[in-house]
């Protein structure tokens, strides 16, 4: 069978020199072709996030022009993403105001972490922070006449954390949120 | 000389000619990813709807073309133009919300892209039909060159992921690493601060180097010179995001886009030593 010579431009046994990249312009219309393409993507792909992040732009552009401004993209990837979360730390006060740490693992009976409902784990608002207290009030009466459980939280948000709870109301005593009522029209 | 200069960068962004392996690499490594990612939400039985059906059939029509290089001009056309649809319209218009992610948006781009680039020259169906024909005409066989100004704004799109996403992060909640804490303990440890009194620093330094990384890579990875520190640096910090964050696609699309920062020739010389053939002494 004829051996045909190989000419892939950069490989070795082409027996000559290993070719470079090199620089080839076309012309006419592939060049103007290629030049508004180049251009135009370039300019797409650079003027989205700038606009929206770099110029917070709500769509409204120059010269009376609307445009809907998910068509440009912007890359605040996860900047949202993981606020649901409240750090917590529940404790008991004593008739003399020492104050006691509870475990809520310990105390609602899940000795493993891992092994405790994603509810009881990650408290994602502070109404499930209060909720997470009522439960606890509940579990706590079984052995104590009175109980005085009181949480210091805070929740997360994109600016950081936020201050929810202080420790000064005990949660055993708090009154239900009343659901509001609905105005019939 | 500085006209000389803007010359060369202009030449290099836009005219340059090499080789097409890492072109044809992203193009079959694309279509596994966009097959991870959107084939089971395909599936027939999944939606009868004509839209949906209509999505479908072209997502594995076109891909199934591409990854193998038949027809390659065309099936990444189809390719892109699929992927922008599943952007614009299945995500914005339909409403499907996973569609407007970031993830999806950068496999869209790639492919528009991939189909402005060169991508069937190697490793296709075609490439293979064109070396057939240049057999039986007793030539040599084609070039594997093209032009590499499709992969340059590839890379451009990665620098400008990078830094943007770095400028987000410059905000006093993600430098004082309570961001950081919110991911660790949102995914990780639940409701309880860590009693660690390495945790705080530990996360502000994580934070910080986070956004030096992403600064560094949108212009360091454009210097070939430092290439080979940077790169690695970036596959690890992809690396753990994937196995960190829900990130999907997007850890493996940016492996996969690194190509379009490397000498297509080098690639090509590497590939070939590792099939074998060697550089000849000098």
């Amino acid at each position: 069978m004829k051996k045909l010579p190989v000419a892939t431009g950069t490989e070795f046994e082409a027996n000559k020199t290993v070719k470079m990249a090199s620089t080839v312009r076309p012309t006419g219309w592939r060049l103007r072709g290629r030049l508004v393409l180049f251009c135009l993507i370039a300019f797409f792909m650079s003027f989205g996030p700038c606009y929206r992040q770099g110029f917070n732009g709500k769509g409204d552009l120059p010269f009376g022009l609307e445009v809907d401004r998910r068509l440009f993209r912007q890359w605040i990837m996860f900047s949202g993403y993981g606020t649901d979360i409240c750090d917590v730390r529940y404790f008991q006060v004593d008739s003399e105001g020492n104050e006691e740490p509870v475990d809520r693992f310990e105390v609602l009976e899940y000795p493993v972490f891992s092994k405790a409902p994603r509810s009881v784990r990650r408290l994602k608002k502070p109404a499930n922070v209060v909720e997470m207290g009522r439960r606890l009030c509940r579990a706590l009466r079984r052995d104590q006449i009175s109980v005085d459980l009181r949480v210091v939280s805070r929740c997360g948000s994109k600016k950081g954390w936020i201050s929810r709870h202080r420790g000064d109301e005990n949660l055993c005593t708090m009154p239900r949120a009343v659901p509001r009522e609905r105005k019939r029209p | 000389m500085i006209k000389d200069h803007c010359q060369r960068t202009w030449d290099f962004l836009v005219h340059d000619e090499a080789s097409t392996r890492p072109a044809a690499l992203i193009r079959m490594g694309l279509v596994v990813l966009i097959w991870t990612r959107y084939a089971s939400d395909f599936l027939l039985y999944q939606n009868l709807e004509p839209y949906y059906l209509f999505h479908g059939v072209s997502l594995f029509v076109a891909t199934t073309l591409l990854f193998f290089g038949a027809f390659t001009r065309v099936a990444a056309l189809w390719t892109a133009a699929t992927m922008v649809s599943f952007y614009y319209y299945l995500g914005f218009e339909k409403g499907i919300e996973p569609y407007t992610h970031h993830h999806t948006y950068v496999l869209a781009i790639t492919a528009v892209l991939l189909a402005l680039s060169p991508c069937g020259k190697s490793y296709s169906w075609d490439r293979w039909q064109s070396l057939k024909k240049a057999e039986l005409a007793g030539e040599a066989a084609p070039l594997e060159r093209g032009p590499q100004w499709a992969l340059r704004l590839m890379a451009l799109q990665v620098s400008l992921i990078y830094f943007w996403s770095a400028y987000d992060k410059c905000n006093p909640a993600f430098l004082s690493g309570e961001r950081m804490e919110h991911y660790a303990m949102y995914l990780y440890l639940g409701s309880d601060y860590p009693k660690s009194a390495l945790f705080h620093p530990a996360m502000v330094m994580l934070a910080w180097t986070t956004i030096a990384l992403e600064f560094s890579l949108t212009v360091g990875l454009w210097w070939r010179r430092i290439q080979k520190w940077l790169i690695p640096l970036g596959m690890i910090f992809h690396g753990l995001l994937y196995v960190l964050l829900p990130v999907g696609t997007y850890s493996l699309n940016m492996w996969l886009l690194y190509l379009a920062f490397l000498d297509p020739d080098a690639v090509h010389r590497f590939l070939d030593r590792l099939s074998g053939l060697r550089e000849p002494l000098a």
